[in-house]
């Protein structure tokens, strides 16, 4: 049985498949881009591709023995697993934001703000523990729409350098939490497959404290 | 009529509601010949029997309900706790250890999660009045071997002991924010976090090295942990900790199930009322701890009585998962034998005598599905009956009818 990994679609995956190569471990082979379950090219790993705020669910049901998620992903889904590491890439802010043309006032002075975001839950909590009753608008996707179209006074939304809020003439008003990717482990699979796992923890350790040579 | 049922409950029917009375009835009656007599507490209790100081939940995960009289009361979110009333109230002066042995659903508001429905059953063992490394290994043992008679041979435990984290909390002296930002990290087994607490507190030295090797303090028994961990030891009770579990593991030896023991003693999230050795079982196929237990050695003195006190439940329900997923889904229980009615009568008696033997036997009423059943007998009302099987049929004298029961048993 292979160790089954969810990787999150998308640049983070690319990132997070360099540091696996680095440290070692047998790449994807690569044959049907379509494919949602694919075998390392030594058969030691199956590589699952889900949906970035997916990943640490399919970790915590141990669907996938490890993963590599966003801190901001592991934390809206609440997942209960293992983060043995911090990996050096994915670095983001989930973030309150509001159009650049909102009056300066403290967030705690807005009666029922309607709030657009991909994180109801880690959005909620914000407002909840700021005494702020706010109400949300979940959306999946383009979340810097809501204000646009005057469907939101605030999103809360994750900001790695900030052009897509310039481009929607929207500002930072404060930061929720910052995020990285992170090594996430399924709490049975961590001791049932420790014989594997601890390899693949201790081989990227190894990687990602090694000072990276400059490139130029 | 609308079909809904609220979130958070099941109905069990069919082959899995065979297979989950025969999980409970595998455990009670090895629990049974271990000495283990049943307990049965009510389901609801008044509320403040479960918020007491050590009390097992929080109260918004509680089912509370007034009673006409006015009392909060609740559905019980654990078997543990009212095990502790009970002893610690009504029979601590019954000559101890007393062992029990439980089933029966509990009931938690709270996001349905895999195998864990707002309201999912429990099972477990309390030993109450013993306060030895010896009891806590028996109980260890008594839940490994009951995996192994559920089918579940492939499972691992985890096993730490909470004196260690608390004589190193003891030691650092942490006020309460610190002392759970440093439980939560070992939680998440997260060494980023850790070190930046330990960097963030300015440590040094030992209660550094205390600190972070904690994470390392994890592997299977004989590969050094406890040697790792002694030399981390900062106090006395730490030391103490390191002490008990390797007597505790003398005895799993004993029992030959050692092999299937991991140490891990950052495994520091239990429930508030444990006091020393805490474990978790994990078996393949499914991502979380079927089974959890550990020492808890202050909670019946809440009810009256002080004594120490180690026990373990079983998610029944994350175990029959469990079973589904390594055994296949349970069949659906089919009569061993459907007897077609005659004109003499002898049918019953055919029916009963093959209940008597212990299969299953039921007479035919008309709609049923011959095809269904392994096996089919007709009474010709000659003294002969006619056995009839998916790919055979046969003529039965009716005095051999006993001798033919015995050969299908």
């Amino acid at each position: 049985m292979p160790l089954t990994i969810a990787l999150p679609k998308g640049r983070m995956a690319d990132d997070a498949l360099t540091w696996l190569a680095r440290a070692g471990w047998s790449p994807p082979v690569v044959e049907d881009d379509r494919r949602l379950v694919i075998p390392s090219e030594d058969g030691s790993l199956a590589y699952l591709l889900v949906k970035p705020m997916d990943a640490p669910v399919f970790v915590e049901q141990g669907a996938a023995d490890i993963g590599i998620a966003g801190l901001d992903a592991v934390r809206e889904r609440a997942a209960d697993v293992y983060e043995p590491m911090l990996l050096p890439f994915g670095h983001c802010r989930l973030s309150v934001a509001a159009p650049a043309n909102r009056p300066h006032r403290p967030l705690r002075l807005e009666i029922s703000p309607r709030v657009a975001t991909k994180y109801p839950r880690l959005a909620e909590a914000y407002f909840r523990s700021r005494g702020v009753s706010a109400e949300f608008i979940y959306l999946s996707g383009s979340v810097e729409l809501g204000p646009l179209v005057d469907m939101a006074d605030l999103i809360v939304d994750i900001i790695q350098t900030g052009s897509t809020l310039r481009a929607n003439n929207l500002v930072e008003l404060r930061e929720i939490m910052p995020s990285q990717a992170v090594l996430i482990v399924n709490r049975a699979s961590y001791r049932l497959h420790a014989d594997r796992i601890q390899p693949l923890l201790q081989s990227l350790r190894a990687v990602i404290s090694q000072p990276i040579e400059n490139p130029w | 009529m609308s079909p809904s049922i609220p979130k958070g409950v099941a109905d069990y029917f069919g082959g899995a509601a065979q297979r989950r009375r025969q999980l409970e009835t595998d455990l009670r009656e090895l629990a049974r010949a271990w000495g283990y007599a049943e307990l049965i507490p009510p389901i609801f209790e008044y509320a403040d029997t479960f918020l007491t100081e050590l009390g097992s939940q929080s109260a918004e995960t509680l089912y509370r309900f007034f009673d006409r009289d006015g009392q909060t009361l609740a559905l019980r979110p654990d078997l543990t706790v009212p095990a502790a009333r009970i002893v610690g109230s009504k029979l601590y002066d019954q000559p101890l250890p007393q062992r029990y042995f439980y089933a029966g659903p509990v009931f938690r508001f709270e996001e349905p999660r895999a195998g864990r429905q707002r309201e999912f059953w429990q099972a477990g063992v309390e030993l109450m009045g013993a306060g030895s490394p010896d009891a806590d290994a028996e109980v260890l043992a008594l839940a490994a071997l009951a995996l192994r008679r559920v089918g579940l041979t492939d499972f691992r435990f985890s096993l730490g002991h909470l004196g260690y984290f608390h004589g190193l909390l003891a030691h650092l002296d942490l006020d309460d924010v610190a002392a759970r930002a440093l439980q939560g990290a070992l939680d998440r087994k997260s060494e980023d976090d850790v070190r930046a607490l330990a960097d963030a507190w300015g440590l040094e030295g030992p209660p550094r090295e205390a600190v972070l090797g904690l994470l390392t303090l994890f592997g299977p028994q004989g590969d050094g942990v406890l040697t790792r961990a002694r030399r981390l030891v900062l106090n006395e009770a730490m030391a103490a900790a390191v002490d008990w579990l390797a007597q505790v593991e003398t005895q799993l030896a004993h029992y030959g199930i050692k092999s299937q023991f991991d140490i891990d003693l950052a495994d520091v999230r239990a429930m508030h009322y444990y006091t020393g050795v805490t474990f978790k079982a994990y078996t393949p196929g499914i991502g979380f701890s079927v089974v959890n237990g550990g020492r808890y050695d202050r909670l019946v003195a809440e009810f009256g009585s002080d004594m120490p006190a180690v026990g373990c439940a079983f998610y029944l329900d994350r175990l029959l998962l469990a079973q589904t997923r390594q055994q296949g889904p349970p069949p659906d229980p089919i009569p061993d034998l459907l007897i077609f009615p005659c004109g003499c009568g002898d049918h019953v008696r055919l029916a009963q005598e093959a209940r008597a033997a212990g299969l299953v036997a039921a007479i035919a009423l008309g709609p049923e599905d011959p095809d269904r059943y392994p096996l089919r007998v007709r009474c010709r009302c000659d003294q002969t009956i006619l056995l009839e099987t998916p790919d055979d049929s046969r003529t039965l004298s009716v005095s051999a009818w006993p001798a033919f029961l015995q050969s299908l048993r």
